[in-house]
């Protein structure tokens, strides 16, 4: 659906993030919907419009839910992404989900994003991230560095390297 | 005494840790139902 959506060109890039992003890495978690964090073409000129996604969608015969576009009977969140999580679909990585490409956020990326948020639910995530993948050090400290992450992932693992 | 709690609580966690570990090397279409079927189960939690 996005990969159409992003060839009809309503959606300059994309990733998958939150809970389904940080699941590719962890073991399975509970997650009530899929958040598709999204760049669009003509962003810059003020207010974000998502009209004409919503329009297509629903053109497309896709249900909604409140906020979610149900999929599969699986909600989908469109979230426009902010300078972080543009970093994040810049460097996303490519992946095969039931046979069609898509694209799912680093790991590195996901940890900064989810310490950015800062709620239990999101540190859980990133502790989780940290003892069950592997991850590139000096990627995330880049990026912790960037986005003035450092104290808080300090805070967080008690890494005095952070 | 101590040391064989110690010593059993040491090897409950590392269990735990490689028993995740190995979740985590699901492939992630089967994470996925497994994930749904997760919600599915606390949202009837929640609705009870």
């Amino acid at each position: 659906m996005i990969s159409n959506e992003k060839s009809e060109r309503l959606i300059e890039d994309y990733a998958i993030g939150d809970g389904v992003g940080t699941m590719y890495y962890t073991e399975p978690i509970t997650t009530y919907d899929l958040d598709i964090f999204i760049t669009i073409k003509n962003e810059g000129q003020g207010i974000i419009l998502l009209t004409p996604i919503f329009e297509y969608l629903k053109n497309k015969g896709y249900k909604w839910s409140g906020e979610h576009v149900i999929l599969d009977g699986y909600p989908v969140q469109f979230i426009v992404a902010n300078d972080l999580e543009k970093d994040a679909i810049k460097n996303a990585r490519d992946i095969t989900y039931q046979g069609v490409k898509t694209k799912v956020m680093g790991p590195e990326h996901l940890i900064a994003i989810l310490l950015k948020a800062g709620r239990g639910k999101d540190i859980l995530k990133v502790r989780m991230i940290l003892e069950q993948y592997t991850i590139d050090d000096k990627r995330l400290y880049k990026i912790l560095t960037r986005y003035k992450l450092r104290e808080k992932y300090k805070k967080v693992t008690g890494n005095a390297n952070g | 005494m101590d040391s064989k709690i110690k010593e059993e609580r040491q090897r409950i966690f590392t269990g735990k840790k490689i028993y995740h570990k190995k979740l985590a090397e699901l492939p992630f279409e089967e994470k996925i139902k497994i994930s749904r079927r997760l919600a599915k189960v606390a949202k009837n939690i929640k609705e009870r």
